[in-house]
């Protein structure tokens, strides 16, 4: 992360949990990981300010420490992702509520201010309970999170009142979070950083030379994979036996029978060791639910899950693309897709299972999967999804092209003269073997024994009993035309004689497009159309000279320089110098423009956190213009009556004032889409 | 390959026959000879076994033929050649002669040269090397030989700084001129942008569904003004031809629809529609659909067989597709990259913002 980035980070701490805990991160930001006493000597704090600044931050998520179990010594380090995600806190309110309901988002909000929480003391905050515990004290400590608590409790209206003051309730929305992941346990290794997580690992895992393996590369490769399955394990809090997240998301169906039935005595089952150290779980035998009564256990730690809300930002900026890039219908079909895979995806980023398999297809094959049941049963109303499509003239379709291509090559060998069916063949080709062949392949789908219905003209993978399904055949068609695009939307995986039709996202070519797509949205717009145009031919074409560029952009030479240096000023393409010979003089030397969009991608992240900070700068100096009104206005005995207590032109200044500020913090939430597209997704 | 351009002739009457001579006079036997060879199609080279052949040569004794032919070649008449290490002649038109005569040696040489490089021209300082000429020298018969109409500088598009010459009475090849989209060797951009407007509208017909506009009603048909009318017409006339514009209301095709055009079938439609006279080809035909790719117009589809129009570009419907960086002053601050806090340049005293800040 770069200057601006951190400038951001403080900024947002700044902004959320006051001047202190600022202070401190940015110490940490600026020096690096640190002890207790470095600390104290960069920020000048005193020691008891210092470790109340750091609890809070820890609490928070936004610092990490560990203590090393050599010298016992314990470093800090910041969390900038932690600290970034804080401006993403209104998003993640709004998604859980669109997951929930409105009070998972009030619970969110909660669990947000508190970074994590034990499930007994977030309820006791909403007054169910009495005694005050040891999390809720320390959000006493640092004013915002305990004041707005106590507001939640104070100022909910009735309907809701009764809502949220039930026990169950609280426990019902914490299951369904807990099921979506929006929240998940905590575990210790989430207080450390990914390298001390490992060294962790490492103590804990068999050493190399303990696998049984021919060579010490093989030895390596094992001791690898078993630290990265440790890691992801402690990442996601699951176990070997990776039933116990499954136990918790199946918690409330669990929580319905149980209330259904009245069945007490379920099974009993043994929490791995892994239970003691995921925080607040002190016994060897853990159940998240508590038996028979249909609540949470009291001592589970919760705290939010960003990588799933990244998923759900990323599919929510999916289908809005699919929607301006197809059509509102098909977006629609691909919302229903990505909330049926929803459940199998984590996070964002997928790291490859293993990095030496080159066969895409294989690696493919392994990514989750749908079927078209699936889709046919959670999509209830195709009605407007028929009417849809573009109809045709002559009715003519050409759906042999989504047929297995073992089933295609077995037409080929039937068909004597050799025309190619599948997408190899050229367009001529193509389209005369459709013609030629469209008799030839009804016939051979009649003879063909396990797809006996003749009448399979433009649907001859139809299973028999969905022949005539306009309800199939519609959702079909759209994400046919998702596989279609360029964009990969889809993949799809044509049926077999032993799997039916399967889709799945190949998410690392899809976000690879979209980011391409993305840098060249803000090329265009920044400086132009024949810039995107450049752009994109040395991103086609490679290294090019300004030559060839000249004659393949068809611009001329003046205009295409015109557009050249600003876009090589800017940082979004290259020049490179190759000299012919080694006297390295210009005149002999070969100039070649190139295109790199990892370096572009950089560049405009940079920019984009540095704007981040300028617009959170500018809406404190908008702040610090009305100061004194603001501060009048926030004033208890103001509160409620702001046109008694406020002047005619304080009430102005107010107003103008909310506008620009959130003008400005909207401007924030775009630019934060810009980044979650080009970093996180 | 070689031309043997040693001496111009000094004597005119070789050519001009007038003199009556006796039956077997050397001259009436070049004559024949060359009368012989000329009736042959232009550009035949013969050997001389070929001359041999046609019985004019006496005893076909090779000392004569050698004369013969080296005064035809002195005359302008024949141009010596060698294949494979042996002599061989090419007709040269009596036309084409007389102009060489009217030459001077070194325009002569150069004009010869200009005339070996057809309709690809040759460059000045290439030129230059084979003549072995000096400069100067070079220069004034180049100038003589402009002076003259004889040949003309062209300039080609791959080297618009080269002086190049070729023939005045030849039209310069699509290598010189760099094809359709070029005139006089500059980019003729009105051209491509017509030519690109055309296909994008032709493909953006064939590729999405465009829904039936509701109908107008009728009421107010009664009471258009002339410019409404006029607008209505043009609207009308734009629906019925060959392309259609964008628009976010288009659907889909369906998945299996057939009808993407390819690159044969835009050129075909192309050719086709009298937009231009120029015929284009298949291959030109790609570079400006590969152009409209690159400005993110169009989308190949079907492994990059077939094209299909993107359904929404920048600009187009007022729609401006930008993001957060883009749409905020500092995303187009010319300053950006000196702005920190407390430097000369700040969020405090930023004039962008403020302007930004204002609406």
């Amino acid at each position: 992360m770069s200057r601006p980035a951190y400038e951001l980070c403080t900024l947002l701490v700044d902004d959320t949990y006051g001047e202190l805990t600022s202070r401190i991160f940015k110490a940490l930001l600026c020096y690096g990981r640190q002890s207790l006493p470095a600390l104290l000597h960069r920020t000048d704090l005193s020691y008891r300010l210092a470790k109340h600044g750091l609890s809070v931050l820890v609490q928070q998520h936004l610092v990490l420490w560990n203590t090393s179990s050599d010298d016992h010594l314990t470093l800090y380090e910041a969390n900038t992702a932690v600290a970034y995600s804080l401006v993403r806190s209104g998003k993640y309110i709004k998604i859980a509520e669109a997951q929930a309901g409105e009070f998972a988002g009030k619970v969110l909000s909660n669990l947000l201010l508190l970074g994590h929480a034990r499930v007994g003391d977030l309820v006791q905050a909403y007054g169910v309970g009495q005694s005050k515990s040891t999390h809720d004290g320390l959000a006493a400590t640092h004013g915002p999170p305990s004041k707005s608590l106590s507001s939640m409790s104070s100022h909910v209206d009735g309907r809701l009142e009764e809502e949220i003051f039930t026990l169950e309730s609280i426990h019902r929305t914490l299951c369904e979070l807990l099921q979506a992941e929006l929240v998940s346990r905590v575990h210790i290794s989430h207080f450390r950083s990914d390298a001390d997580n490992r060294i962790e690992a490492e103590k804990l895992v068999p050493k190399p030379e303990e696998y049984k393996a021919k060579s010490k590369r093989e030895q390596d490769a094992q001791h690898e994979a078993v630290v990265q399955r440790k890691l992801k394990e402690w990442r996601f809090c699951t176990n070997e036996e990776e039933d116990e997240i499954e136990d918790l998301k199946k918690g409330k169906k669990r929580l319905h029978r149980d209330l259904e039935t009245r069945r007490p005595g379920k099974r009993q089952r043994r929490y791995s060791p892994l239970g003691q150290e995921v925080i607040g779980t002190t016994g060897e035998d853990y159940q998240p639910m508590l038996e028979g009564t249909g609540y949470l256990d009291s001592n589970l730690i919760l705290r939010v899950n960003h990588a799933k809300f990244a998923v759900l930002m990323r599919n929510d900026h999916l289908v809005d693309l699919a929607d301006r890039m197809i059509s509102t219908s098909t977006a629609g079909v691909y919302a229903q897709v990505l909330r049926t895979l929803g459940p199998k995806v984590q996070d964002c980023q997928v790291e490859a299972e293993s990095p030496n398999d080159k066969d895409a297809e294989i690696e493919l094959s392994a990514l989750p999967q749908l079927s078209t049941d699936d889709l046919v049963c959670a999509i209830k109303d195709s009605s407007e999804l028929a009417n849809a499509l573009g109809k045709l003239d002559d009715g003519r379709l050409n759906m042999a092209q989504f047929d297995h291509p073992k089933k295609r090559r077995k037409r080929e060998v039937f068909s004597e003269d050799g025309e190619m069916v599948d997408g190899e063949a050229s367009p001529e080709e193509e389209e005369d073997a459709f013609d030629s062949n469209a008799e030839e392949t009804i016939s051979d789908i009649a003879s063909d024994p396990d797809e006996a219905n003749g009448g399979a003209k433009f649907e001859p993978n139809a299973l028999p009993g969905f022949l005539l399904d306009p309800h199939r055949d519609a959702i079909r068609d759209h994400l046919l035309v998702l596989a279609i695009h360029p964009m990969s939307f889809l993949h799809h995986f044509p049926k077999t004689p032993i799997l039916p039709e399967q889709w799945t996202i190949d998410f690392s070519t899809l976000m690879k497009n979209i980011t391409h797509h993305t840098l060249l949205e803000t090329i265009t717009s920044r400086h132009g159309l024949p810039a995107a145009r450049l752009t994109r031919i040395l991103f086609d074409r490679g290294k090019t000279d300004e030559k060839i560029l000249c004659s393949t952009s068809l611009l001329a030479q003046k205009t295409m320089r015109s557009y050249l240096l600003p876009l090589h000023k800017a940082g979004m393409i290259g020049l490179q110098e190759v000299p012919r010979d080694n006297s390295r003089n210009p005149q002999r030397t070969n100039f070649l423009w190139f295109f790199d969009p990892e370096r572009c991608k950089a560049k405009v992240l940079e920019e984009t956190y540095k704007t981040m900070a300028r617009c959170l700068r500018r809406a404190r100096v908008e702040g610090e213009k009305v100061k004194g009104t603001v501060e009048k206005a926030s004033r208890s005995d103001v509160i409620g009556k702001e046109d008694e207590f406020l002047g005619a032109q304080e009430l102005e200044a107010l107003n103008v004032w909310k506008d620009m500020d959130e003008r400005i913090w909207g401007e924030v939430s775009r630019l934060d889409d810009l980044v979650a597209c080009l970093r996180d997704f | 390959m070689a031309s043997s351009t040693e001496e111009v002739p000094a004597k005119d009457e070789d050519i001009t026959m007038t003199e009556p001579s006796g039956v077997s006079s050397p001259k009436e036997l070049r004559n024949a000879l060359y009368a012989r060879c000329a009736s042959f199609e232009e550009g035949h080279i013969f050997d001389q076994y070929e001359l041999f052949a046609f019985d004019i040569i006496p005893d076909n004794s090779v000392e004569q033929l050698q004369a013969y032919t080296k005064q035809l070649a002195k005359d302008g008449l024949f141009k010596l050649m060698t294949k494979d290490g042996k002599a061989c002649w090419k007709v040269v038109k009596r036309a084409d002669a007389i102009k060489y005569r009217s030459l001077s040696q070194d325009e002569a040489l150069v004009y010869s040269y200009i005339e070996g490089a057809a309709r690809e021209g040759i460059w000045s300082k290439l030129l230059r090397n084979k003549t072995n000429l000096h400069m100067t020298t070079m220069n004034r018969a180049v100038k003589s030989l402009e002076n003259k109409n004889m040949i003309k500088a062209v300039k080609i598009v791959k080297y618009p700084n080269r002086k190049t010459y070729m023939l005045a009475k030849l039209q310069p090849s699509e290598n010189v001129t760099g094809g359709p989209f070029y005139t006089d060797g500059t980019l003729d951009e009105e051209f491509v942008h017509q030519m690109s407007f055309w296909t994008e509208r032709y493909i953006i017909g064939r590729s999405w569904w465009h829904p039936p506009l509701p109908e107008h009603k009728k009421k107010s048909s009664s009471k258009m003004t002339q410019g409404q009318a006029e607008e209505l017409r043009a609207a009308e006339l734009r629906q019925r031809g060959p392309g259609r514009d964008r628009s976010k209301a288009m659907l889909p095709m369906h998945p299996g629809y057939r009808g993407y055009p390819t690159l044969s079938e835009v050129t075909r439609a192309i050719n086709g529609s009298g937009l231009s006279g120029v015929t284009m080809k298949e291959s030109e035909m790609e570079q400006l659909l590969d152009i409209l790719c690159w400005d993110g117009r169009l989308e190949r589809i079907r492994h990059g067989k077939a094209y299909r129009a993107v359904k929404q570009v920048d600009g187009e419907d007022g729609v401006e597709l930008g993001n957060g960086l883009t749409e905020s002053p500092c995303g187009r601050c010319p300053v950006f990259e000196f702005c920190e806090e407390g430097g000369p340049v700040n969020a405090k005293s930023c004039e962008y913002f403020q302007e930004w800040l204002q609406f």
